[in-house]
């Protein structure tokens, strides 16, 4: 994305895509091939594990690196980008990984970059000898430093960071010519060597080093690959600039890998055949080589002289320049490319990423140039304890890759890659280990200085970070602990290795002062001892010092350990007190937020009353002036009818609205025929859709049990609600479909549920995705419906959301400005005994009875309300007894003759003894006749759970005031058997 | 006057009443009840002593008794006030103005009460 964005790159002669194939091939041979590739067979490989180890390592070590290989592509086909490794890892992972994985990146090529360039200088020793050995001069770690060298060091970095600044095609195609030099020459001096010299199978002789375990060998070669071939994965910080597709990327990356462990090899075999005379095998010139000077020292230059004289050391020197160049311009490329990458995502200043009219971050490159300034001042013997650090940061980087690709691969469930990756990872996992333990599988460690140069770059590593940390606005860092823990733990192992270095370094000199202060003591007292009394005397000395080192060791690597867990446990804490703060400030935000839209609300809520209360006044005053026509009047009514109607709605949704808030509604499930209810929506709107002219459909697909337990007033309200909304907000010449199809749900069916899901779909004017969130919460209500008049309380969606809640279903809408909506409801219900399936559950149609000669008691307080139903009792043929309170009533229930009362209508509210209590004490009467007497609350209650609550109490039906005559009739008809 | 003039007077619901009740003598009888019931008075008496127990009880009564004679406005107002004074409905009541609620009560009592004496008075 960052290379996108190089605003050049169309317009100046498409630049933007410019890599072939083979400039990436160089691009990746020349970084993974420097200065190491002509010394180390030498001084590294052969003493490991001999001329077969070093063959058989270099192909496993170059498996590996294939591998790694192969998790960089499948990350760069998917990001191509220039930041590479970082952002491979921030896009999966987070910004915390890609931090660390960046800082290790940088601090690796920075290190090679380094390491290249100081070795220019050890060239022209050897072909110049002292020329620019002039000037002030001091020692490092046992390196002369020389001004004239540092000057003729500083020439060479400036020179590559300069040549890096200009043109890229120049730059590709000078990278690219000089890493066929490198290859190609590599390829010829061994030839040359083989070919000229008098090398038979003998001089190979031993095949592994002598000494070692060849299999230890080995292992010790793979485990450099982080090391050796370091560098070779630095073209992903140019996958953006390919003129060929990435997924050809590939087999260009795996042949950049075998090239490079073949150069290895060819060196390695150079360095054995160009053994100089008077040597018995090539191990003993080995072994010899620390007490060597010139350029016997360095045996793949020896062996160039040996059979090409002068010619021979100028043609090796031009294909270690070609090396060693060809790293300093890949280096410079892509570190500037991870800066330039870094400072995109705002972590290092702006003055990074800014571009030359080419497209070059020129900046970093200047930046890079600036800090290598120091370099050349430092020596190679500093540099090399960088250097040997960088297996530690590669394995980061490399375990990284895996890690995401990994990720990614399981995501994508590719099984190929996700093995891979976890063989990436294992290796990367090892090669982190590897030389961080010293003794391990008995290999060398680093130097004590190698371990102080990781300390002091993870501390910088999370002083950066804080950093990074504190400048971030956007909420990136801090997610992952892992990181912090990771740095914590380099640091202290780190620090723990080098005081144990430190300590093995003074111990054996501690060993040898002993030996020489007894030796001296023996002396001075004449003390006769053999030399086997002083060498027992030495080898105890030894292992007692060694037991010291170890239990020095092991308990400071237990405080470590220690150090560490109380670490994590408290970072730990520290993250928990962290989670638990954002959610108090969630909920005070959240509270904050409902507190704000309910103030809305009211404000809402008050103008939509006011506006039809408005019109109800407005017209009642027109219609009371005394012109008023008849035909005016009926007029004004009709608009006061409707404003009265809408005012209803409106209460009644607040009032179901402050149920739910409390939490007191609740479902009244009784025998429903589904389908029935979804026909009666079709019945409702056919005549209004018609006359907006919409397609209203409504299809019932797969229903079986279509008598279900379902609160059929509520999903009545659903319904109406739903489709209300579609006939809103569909314009004329739209459609709305109302579908309810049952799924077959096995498990369900077992439970004796059935499934059904029901779509209300509009071709309407649809909602955004901002307003589609919110459309299911209470008090929300777009903006533009109180412009455009009014549209409803704001409440509807959420009382509709509230009771599939409480059916235990879901709700979820599709939508997009002008391309209609879509509710889609799930719930599952009860399927209704067997008896009813099939049924359609009518009303009972209510036929006049006749009730003449039966009694009923009616409980009332309230004497104009027990007129009024004892008025509506006699009128149905009852003779009515009356009652004041419950206790009365309990009282004449008790008294009476079993048969007397046919039943009791109960008031619920009264005073002394309410209606509940009186059931209660009817239905515990001795008599079971007395006390299973129909009983029908009568309440000016008619809320679902007041009803749920008479039934509670033991009575047999629940009929509101105003008391509708049909109804009672229909009540008393079935609780009274005729 | 006749009954159906007299509900449309008050704001009542002639056609529901009669529904329920049969004949206009038997509304007459019961109007006359409502002139003795007592439970908008006091639901307005409880509500100005701060007794809101009392006033939740005397508005359900009221409630009861204003829907079953079909006082269609007065039903409504003695409805919102129940619901506002019901215990637990705490939203609802800090956003309902009982107070004013309580006066429109008032208002609307003694206008009906003052038309059904008159209207009784014309009966006689």
């Amino acid at each position: 994305m960052a290379e996108d964005s190089l605003p050049t790159q169309s317009e100046s002669g498409g630049l933007g895509h410019y890599l072939s194939p083979l400039n990436v091939w160089g691009l990746s041979v020349g970084c993974a091939i420097g200065w190491g590739a002509f010394v180390m067979p030498a001084t590294t490989l052969l003493p490991k594990a001999g001329p077969v180890g070093v063959v058989v390592g270099m192909i496993i070590a170059a498996l590996i690196m294939i591998v790694v290989a192969i998790c960089f592509h499948y990350l760069l086909t998917r990001y191509p980008d220039s930041g590479g490794a970082y952002v491979f890892t921030k896009k999966v992972l987070g910004f915390d990984h890609a931090f660390l994985c960046g800082w290790s990146l940088l601090l690796a090529y920075l290190a090679i970059m380094w390491a290249n360039a100081t070795a220019f200088i050890l060239i022209s020793r050897y072909l110049f000898g002292g020329v620019f050995q002039f000037g002030f001069h001091y020692t490092v770690a046992g390196y002369d430093v020389y001004l004239g060298e540092v000057l003729v060091t500083l020439a060479i970095l400036l020179l590559f960071g300069v040549i890096s600044c200009t043109k890229k095609r120049v730059i590709i195609s000078l990278n690219t010519v000089l890493a066929l030099v490198l290859f190609f020459g590599v390829v010829a001096c061994f030839f040359i060597v083989v070919g000229l010299s008098d090398a038979n199978f003998a001089s190979f002789e031993p095949s592994f080093a002598p000494g070692t375990n060849p299999v230890v060998g080995v292992f010790g070669i793979v485990a450099l690959a982080p090391w050796a071939f370091l560098g070779f994965e630095a073209i992903s910080h140019g996958a953006g600039e390919l003129n060929f597709s990435g997924r050809r990327l590939l087999p260009i990356m795996i042949a950049a890998v075998a090239s490079s462990a073949i150069i290895y090899i060819l060196m390695t075999m150079v360095t054995v055949v160009g053994m100089p005379q008077g040597y018995d095998s090539w191990a003993a010139y080995i072994a010899n080589l620390g007490n060597l000077d010139g350029l016997a020292a360095l045996p793949t230059f020896n062996a160039m002289k040996l059979v090409l004289g002068d010619i021979g050391i100028v043609l090796l020197a031009l294909v270690v320049v070609a090396a060693l160049s060809t790293t300093l311009l890949g280096l410079y490329r892509a570190t500037s490319r991870l800066l330039f990458a870094i400072s995109q995502d705002e972590i290092l200043p702006p003055w990074f990423s800014k571009l030359s009219s080419d497209g070059i971050p020129r900046n970093a490159i200047i930046f890079i140039m600036a800090i290598s300034v120091l370099v050349p001042f430092v020596g190679r013997a500093a540099i090399g304890w960088v250097v040997d650090v960088t297996s530690v940061s590669a394995a980061i980087v490399y375990g990284y890759a895996a890690i995401c690709s990994f990720k990614l691969a399981r995501q994508k469930d590719n099984r190929l890659i996700a093995g891979i990756a976890v063989a990436g990872m294992v290796s990367a996992a090892v090669f982190l280990v590897y030389p961080l333990v010293p003794n391990m599988w008995s290999t060398s460690a680093l130097a004590p200085e190698s371990y102080l140069i990781i300390v002091v770059w993870s501390i910088f590593g999370l002083l950066f970070f804080r950093l990074a940390f504190q400048r971030d606005t956007k909420n990136r860092f801090g997610k992952s602990t892992v990181v912090w823990v990771l740095m914590i733990f380099l640091i202290l192992f780190a620090s723990t290795m080098w005081m144990r270095q430190v300590t093995h370094d003074d111990m054996e000199e501690m060993v040898v002062d002993v030996s020489e202060y007894y030796a001296n003591d023996y002396k001075t007292h004449d003390i006769k001892v053999t030399s086997e009394d002083l060498a027992r005397e030495d080898a105890y000395l030894e292992t007692e010092t060694a037991d010291m080192r170890t239990m020095l060791l092991n308990s400071s690597l237990v405080q470590m350990v220690l150090i560490l867990f109380s670490l994590v446990i408290m970072i730990n804490i520290y993250a928990l007190q962290r989670k638990r703060e954002k959610d108090l400030e969630i909920k005070r935000l959240s509270a904050e937020e409902t507190s704000k839209a309910k103030t809305a609300f009211l404000s809402n809520m008050s103008h939509d009353i006011r506006t039809p209360m408005n019109a109800i006044m407005g017209y009642t005053h027109l219609a009371r002036r005394d012109d008023a026509t008849p035909e005016e009047m009926r007029e004004y009514l009709d608009k006061i009818d409707d404003s009265g109607k809408h005012l209803m709605s409106l209460i009644n949704d607040i009032l179901d609205m402050s149920h739910i808030e409390s939490g007191k509604m609740q479902l009244q499930l009784n025998e429903t025929d589904i389908v029935k209810v979804i026909e009666a929506t079709y019945a409702m709107f056919a005549t209004q859709m018609q006359a907006k002219k919409i397609v209203f459909t409504v299809d019932v697909h797969d229903v079986s049990d279509n008598v279900v337990m379902c609160d059929a007033a509520r999903l009545d309200r659903v319904l109406l609600n739903l489709v209300s909304n579609a006939y809103k907000f569909t314009p004329a010449g739209g459609a709305v479909t109302v579908v309810l199809r049952q799924i077959s749900d096995e498990e369900a069916k077992a439970e004796g549920k059935a499934s059904f899901v029901l779509s209300v779909k509009d071709t309407g004017i649809g909602m955004t995705p901002e307003f589609a969130e919110r459309v299911f919460d209470a008090f929300e209500r777009e903006r533009s419906s109180t412009v455009s008049g009014i549209q409803g309380t704001g409440l509807g969606m959420a009382i509709t959301k509230s009771i599939v809640d409480m059916m235990e279903g879901s709700i979820q809408v599709n939508t997009a400005p002008g391309e209609g909506t879509e509710f889609i409801i799930s719930f599952a219900c009860d399927i209704a005994g067997l008896q009813g399936k099939g049924q359609k559950e009518i009303e009972p149609i209510v036929e006049p009875r006749d009730f003449s000669g039966l009694r009923v008691l009616l409980v009332e307080d309230n004497e104009i309300n027990r007129e009024i139903a004892g008025l509506i009792m006699e009128d149905l043929g009852f003779e009515v007894d009356l009652a004041e309170d419950g206790v009365v009533a309990v009282q004449k229930v008790a008294s009476s003759k079993p048969g007397t009362y046919a039943a009791v209508l109960m008031d619920i509210q009264m005073p002394i003894m309410d209606g509940y209590e009186a059931t209660r004490e009817i239905r515990t009467l001795a008599n079971s006749e007395l006390s299973s007497i129909p009983i029908v609350a009568v309440s000016a209650n008619a809320f679902a759970d007041d009803v749920r609550l008479s039934l509670e109490a033991g009575m047999d039906d629940h009929i509101a005031k105003p008391i509708d005559p049909d109804r009672m009739i229909q009540i008393m008809s079935r609780l009274i058997p005729g | 006057m006749t009954v159906e003039e007299l509900y449309k007077q008050i704001g009542g619901n002639y056609e529901e009443v009669i529904g329920r009740l049969r004949s206009d003598k038997l509304v007459i009888r019961i109007l006359g009840k409502f002139l003795e019931d007592t439970m908008c008075p006091d639901l307005i008496s409880a509500w100005k002593r701060g007794d809101d127990a009392a006033a939740f009880d005397a508005a359900h009564s009221a409630k009861g008794v204003c829907l079953n004679l079909a006082f269609t406005r007065l039903g409504a107002l003695t409805s919102e006030v129940t619901e506002a004074l019901r215990p637990g409905n705490d939203d609802l009541r800090a956003s309902t103005d009982v107070d004013a609620l309580i006066d429109e009560i008032s208002v609307e009592y003694d206008k009906v009460s003052n038309a059904i004496k008159a209207f009784l008075a014309t009966q006689e």
